[in-house]
């Protein structure tokens, strides 16, 4: 492992790499601005490695689920992933070696095989930091070690999240992401930790247990295009604003495919969280059977709630939308109705 | 002037009386002069009056009848103004195959897709999630691997669905 000081200075020559042109006031950590922390703790992900147990309590549905996680990460993008509590997810193992992800659910004596989960690699984008407010909210120690307590929170959103970034390393030892009408929907934590410790290769490459078997679960994840390319690509008008309620921003779109459905992926961003449109064909994708009614968006509108994640679906113009979020169905449904206004793009 | 021969079938309709008068006289006068032509005709006379004397040769039993069924069996049914049912399934066969058919596979496909569509959608949006740099991947891997259980029909707990 490197030396804590020699490590700050690759960090902040990183982070003076990528920092935006423009000036803000921003308060200071020990000489450190609140933006240099933010990227010191995405900058972490790819010179340090570490190994650790942590607590994860996740809001699904109407209760929290606390879950144990046994994770590791080797820089710059490999990571695993062993869930050891509740009993339902004792097993579970997920490897990543930055281009594919592998999961290997044992009761079902099975792997999928998917796109790589990994954060991007490299400089943060200029662009990371826009439409959100960070500030600094002091400094805590999280097992023992000292953090910098960072909010982020969209500029024209709601909800933040809180990272308790590690000062030595900036690797985030807590996390939490609170909603304002539902609190905290999301926290984890680390209940030990250690850092470099040179773990080998094979550890971060999977090995298909004798007999078991191979699912994909898709192909990997293909770049954000423009609008107008999206609906070339699958012959399907798109009628999506650049902007939705709460803040959130049209970032670009993709086709993607799963069996004989056909959909456009339109991805939606507030500084913060994420919200997924998808647009289908009407011909392509039925009413869902499932989920409970809702009566603003007209018969067959249903909102459902999958783990973590909240959908609304519902059907205008000969095509099925479906927006996914982990927001409050009421957020959705507001995006909903803007989307089904009469609009020209 | 001599009268030329006449061909057999010119004497046979002589005998028969089927020439016309002015031809009947004009193969008199040549009768009269040709030996040949007289020879010819007295032996078909003769022949025809041996033919007239036979008596008609009887039928076997049952031929008519049995001719009669051979016609009937050989015979070519008329078309009937309806289609025959082997005409009718192959037609609806065809109706199935080229219309119901990809009708109900379309059908079945739309249900899937409203079945499993959301799940389809919720692993795709965490998967967009992990350009996230800050977001939490033991959360990320969480939200992927129940994704792709549900994908599978599996509860992501091992509950019974």
């Amino acid at each position: 492992m490197r030396a804590p000081g020699t490590l700050w200075l690759s960090v902040l020559a990183l982070a003076a790499l990528a920092l935006p042109s423009q000036a803000q006031p921003v308060p200071r950590l020990g000489g450190v601005t609140v933006l240099e922390v933010a990227r010191h703790a995405v900058i972490a992900q790819q010179i340090v490695d570490y190994e650790g147990t942590k607590v994860l309590s996740v809001l699904r549905g109407d209760s929290m689920e606390t879950t144990t996680v046994s994770e590791a990460h080797k820089r710059p993008g490999k990571s695993r992933l062993e869930y050891l509590s509740p009993e339902g997810l004792a097993g579970r193992v997920v490897i990543d070696d930055g281009l594919t992800s592998w999961h290997y659910e044992p009761r079902l004596h099975t792997v999928f095989e998917g796109p790589s989960l990994a954060p991007p690699s490299g400089v943060p984008s200029p662009g990371l930091f826009d439409r959100k407010r960070i500030s600094l909210l002091g400094t805590e120690e999280v097992i023992g070690r000292p953090t910098a307590v960072l909010r982020m929170e969209p500029l024209a959103g709601r909800g933040e999240r809180r990272l308790w970034v590690d000062r030595t390393t900036g690797v985030t030892l807590r996390y939490e992401e609170r909603d304002p009408e539902e609190g905290l929907v999301m926290t984890s934590y680390f209940t030990r930790i250690s850092f470099g410790l040179n773990m080998p290769d094979a550890l971060f490459r999977p090995r298909v247990p004798a007999g078991a078997r191979v699912v994909n679960v898709g192909p990997p994840t293909a770049p954000l295009l423009p609008v107008a390319e999206v609906e070339k690509s699958l012959r399907l008008p798109l009628p999506v604003p650049e902007t939705l309620p709460g803040g959130f921003v049209l970032a670009g779109g993709r086709a993607v495919e799963s069996g004989l459905l056909r959909a456009a992926h339109m991805h939606y961003r507030d500084g913060a969280r994420s919200v997924a449109l998808f647009v289908a064909r009407s011909s392509q994708m039925g009413p869902p059977g499932r989920g409970e009614p809702v009566a603003e968006l007209g018969p067959g509108a249903r909102s459902l709630t999958v783990g973590v994640m909240r959908l609304l679906l519902w059907e205008d113009g000969g095509r099925r939308f479906t927006l996914v979020g982990p927001l409050p169905v009421a957020d959705l449904v507001s995006m909903a109705l803007a989307l089904s206004m009469p609009r020209a793009r | 002037m001599r009268v030329p021969h006449r061909a057999a079938r010119q004497i046979s309709a002589y005998i028969d009386g089927e020439l016309t008068p002015a031809e009947q006289a004009e193969f008199r006068a040549h009768l009269e002069h040709c030996a040949s032509c007289r020879r010819e005709e007295e032996e078909l006379r003769r022949t025809s009056r041996l033919i007239r004397r036979l008596a008609p040769p009887a039928v076997p039993q049952g031929l008519a009848d049995a001719i009669g069924e051979l016609i009937e069996r050989q015979r070519v049914p008329r078309r009937s103004s309806w289609p025959r049912p082997a005409l009718v399934v192959a037609t609806a066969v065809l109706v199935v195959v080229l219309v119901a058919v990809p009708a109900l596979l379309g059908h079945r496909d739309r249900l899937r897709a409203a079945e499993g569509g959301p799940d389809v959608f919720v692993r795709l949006a965490a998967e967009a999630a992990a350009g996230d740099p800050f977001m939490d991947r033991a959360f990320l891997g969480l939200v992927t691997t129940d994704a792709s259980l549900r994908l599978a029909g599996e509860d992501p707990r091992g509950r019974t669905r």
